[in-house]
């Protein structure tokens, strides 16, 4: 496909937002890469086309560093951005899943619902998103408060879930902080590797053995998720071992899928959290 | 006659060069094997060294009754609580492969997908190596390098020795 040509300074802005965006953060697949040429042209684009409009140059520019996994500088960018235009609903939400990126996951959900409320402009990713802030930290209460608003029932399940598998870890004496340093080690390695909406599915072994199952189902093949699995091990392990961690391992089950893994049988395979197995069995 | 660990890692191999149908069935099977392979190993390199201790439950279990591990978390928590990385590994490992290996037996309503089999065959082979690794070098970081540098670090900065084979 021939590239486009634009006819103004504006528009060539918007066509390398375009490109960033559906090239590189939606719809990934397999093990995330971006060469150095792309990303110079990338910001060669945005160099020569500044005069089209600063908010969408720094915006441009705050991608760009998200591409690079630069998030620090992302976040002063989309600041900048933000500074000139402080109410548009497109800066924010990607702002949004910077700040989410860089684990800030109320301030991530606080800006959701800024504009969902404010701006009246509601994407059907957005409740997603602070779906996927509220995870870490087992919070259902942004997400709860977004669903109210827009006065839908869809989050019902999920917002359950939450609650019950925060009850449930006590069961088999996982804390809370447990849980949050292995969500701390496997989310921004996901988003690095594969920059691809991070899905898990929870379950809770408590029969003979007891553990927390996280299955992550990513859009990837066999071989990229084994790739990804001996990384994290890899991640969890020096964890444990440079901080002394040891009360970590043994306590949770973590492996990376492709998505089609996800539908192997099991009941209600999209469900968050599948309850707990207290079958004995050895 | 009785069998040694040794006959199941046979009975292993010796699936890996044939096949049958169902092709589920047969893949089952490679698990289950495999991981009664890793896990009886496992359970020797317990029994066998004398410097490593089994732990029935928690070291900080207020109530040891109640916290009793099972059967084969006692294996892969007592390597865990080691605090031997190399063992810690093979235990969190076998924590992984246990699960599959109770997927492949009980849930027979659920299928093995490609993703189950490539990681059965990697469990298989990390349990493998690291034992092995562990019993030649003991405490050493695992690697599957020939050669290695000892670096100490010392009150006159890090010392190193020269290079140091493994076998």
């Amino acid at each position: 496909m021939a590239p486009r040509q634009p006819e103004t300074k504006e528009q060539a802005l918007h066509y390398l937002l375009e490109d960033i965006v559906e090239g590189y953060l939606v719809n990934q697949r397999g093990i995330a890469s971006v060469s150095s040429f792309v990303l110079k042209g990338f910001l060669k684009r945005a160099e020569e086309n500044k005069e089209g409009g600063l908010d969408a140059y720094y915006l441009a520019k705050a991608m760009i560093n998200v591409l690079q996994g630069r998030l620090n500088a992302a976040e002063a960018e989309f600041k900048k951005a933000i500074r000139i235009s402080p109410n548009d609903p497109i800066i924010l939400t990607n702002y949004s899943v910077a700040l989410r990126l860089l684990n800030k996951n109320a301030e991530s959900s606080e800006l959701l619902i800024k504009v969902i409320k404010s701006f009246g402009f509601v994407d059907k990713t957005m409740l997603n998103n602070i779906l996927f802030n509220s995870i870490p930290n087992l919070e259902p209460t942004y997400l709860q408060e977004a669903a109210e608003y827009l006065q839908t029932d869809e989050m019902n399940d999920d917002i359950d879930n939450l609650i019950l598998l925060k009850k449930d870890l006590q069961r088999i004496d996982v804390s809370l902080l447990e849980f949050q340093e292995i969500m701390g080690l496997l989310r921004p390695m996901v988003n690095k590797r594969t920059r691809q909406q991070f899905i898990p599915r929870f379950s809770i072994e408590n029969g003979l053995d007891k553990y927390l199952k996280i299955e992550i189902f990513l859009n990837v093949n066999t071989e990229e998720a084994s790739e990804l699995n001996s990384e994290f091990f890899d991640i969890l392990m020096d964890y444990v071992f440079e901080n002394d961690r040891h009360n970590l391992l043994g306590k949770f089950s973590v492996v990376l899928k492709q998505l089609e893994s996800r539908y192997d049988g099991t009941e209600n395979p999209e469900a968050l959290y599948l309850g707990v197995n207290e079958e004995l069995v050895a | 006659m009785a069998v040694e660990v040794e006959d199941i890692y046979k009975q292993k191999f010796a699936l890996d060069s044939i096949s049958f149908e169902p092709i589920e069935s047969y893949e089952r099977l490679k698990i289950t094997r495999g991981y009664y392979a890793a896990f009886l190993y496992a359970r020797q390199l317990l029994n066998t060294d004398d410097s490593l201790e089994w732990h029935s439950c928690h070291p900080n279990s207020k109530d040891p009754q109640k916290d009793r591990y099972g059967s084969h978390q006692k294996v892969y928590m007592s390597l865990i609580h080691s605090k031997i990385r190399v063992l810690s590994e093979i235990g969190q490992t076998l924590l992984l492969y246990h699960e599959l290996r109770k997927k492949s037996d009980y849930n027979l309503h659920l299928n093995i997908t490609p993703d189950d089999i490539s990681n059965a065959e990697i469990y298989f082979n990390s349990c493998k190596e690291r034992i092995e690794f562990y019993m030649k070098n003991g405490d050493q970081h695992f690697t599957k390098a020939k050669k290695v540098i000892n670096a100490t670090v010392g009150r006159n900065g890090v010392k190193t020795s020269g290079l140091k084979l493994l076998k």
